[in-house]
């Protein structure tokens, strides 16, 4: 065995769904599935994604990486003049200087909690 | 930083199957002994973070994922460092030196790196890194000035 399964609770608000990362940690046990569950969202055609990591406390490279990776995904094919976003909220101040040290906290739009992701898409 | 603590941990070692899960729960004991060693939340994080990386790297690269394999970490308090140690006996690896960090700004999101964050973060974390490696076993030392106290 190699990895565990990532819990995930989701929530619908209209177009937006909101995905809570029910673990403490977002390490490299648990991103191949993280990764694995949040393109199965996107492919099923969710363009507007909130990743709530409030309940993480501990986060590595490899659970940072499969962020990028989603990133990504979600970007994928942005040329085509589809509107697709994913916003991160609920960072623990703790896990913050991963973001900073890797410079992603300039990459990624970051809100404080879930209310706040919500209006930043409210407001689009 | 508490005395006791130090003479507590001063030769604490332990032996792990090359297995992620079970580097988890050694990555929960790093940070109760950072804290014991009187580092912040924040540096524990960081320290708990680096050497997680080190064993995932160790778990992934040298032992493949192959449960036989092992690691040995230790963790000893030296004057004004503390120091960890890491040993597999998994595949001689290549050297440990940190990837030249990208030009994030110019780049588009199809090109921003998903890995080899791990290197840098030890690399940034520990005062120093020291790697090691022989036909039968990979070591890493990593060093970690104590917080609160003058060099000796």
């Amino acid at each position: 065995m190699i990895g565990l399964d990532a819990k995930l609770n989701t929530e619908n608000y209209g177009e937006i769904l909101v995905a809570e990362l029910d673990e403490d940690r977002l390490d490299a046990v648990i991103a191949p599935d993280f990764k694995k569950k949040i393109q199965g969202y996107i492919e099923e055609g969710r363009s507007f994604l909130v990743i709530d990591l409030s309940r993480v406390d501990f986060i590595d490279s490899t659970g940072l990486g499969s962020l990028v990776a989603c990133l990504k995904i979600i970007k994928r094919n942005i040329d085509t003049g589809e509107n697709k976003e994913i916003v991160l909220c609920g960072i623990n101040q703790k896990v913050m200087p991963l973001f900073q040290l890797t410079r992603m906290d300039q990459i990624f739009n970051i809100r404080k909690d879930r209310d706040d992701a919500l209006k930043f898409f409210h407001e689009k | 930083m508490k005395n006791d603590a130090v003479s507590k941990i001063n030769c604490f070692q332990i032996e792990l199957p090359a297995c992620l899960v079970e580097a988890r729960r050694l990555s929960e004991h790093i940070e109760k002994c950072c804290f014991e060693l009187g580092f912040d939340k924040n540096e524990t994080y960081l320290i708990e973070l680096a050497l997680f990386e080190a064993i995932n790297n160790s778990i992934k690269h040298a032992c493949k994922h192959n449960r036989s394999r092992t690691l040995k970490f230790g963790i000893e308090v030296k004057e004004n460092q503390v120091i960890f140690t890491l040993r597999d006996n998994g595949i001689s690896c290549h050297d440990l030196r940190p990837p030249k960090p990208l030009p994030l700004d110019s780049l588009s999101i199809e090109k921003l790196p998903e890995n080899s964050f791990g290197l840098n973060i030890i690399h940034t974390v520990m005062n120093s890194v020291e790697f090691t490696p022989t036909r039968l076993c990979n070591t890493l030392v990593m060093a970690k000035d104590l917080p609160g106290r003058d060099k000796l």
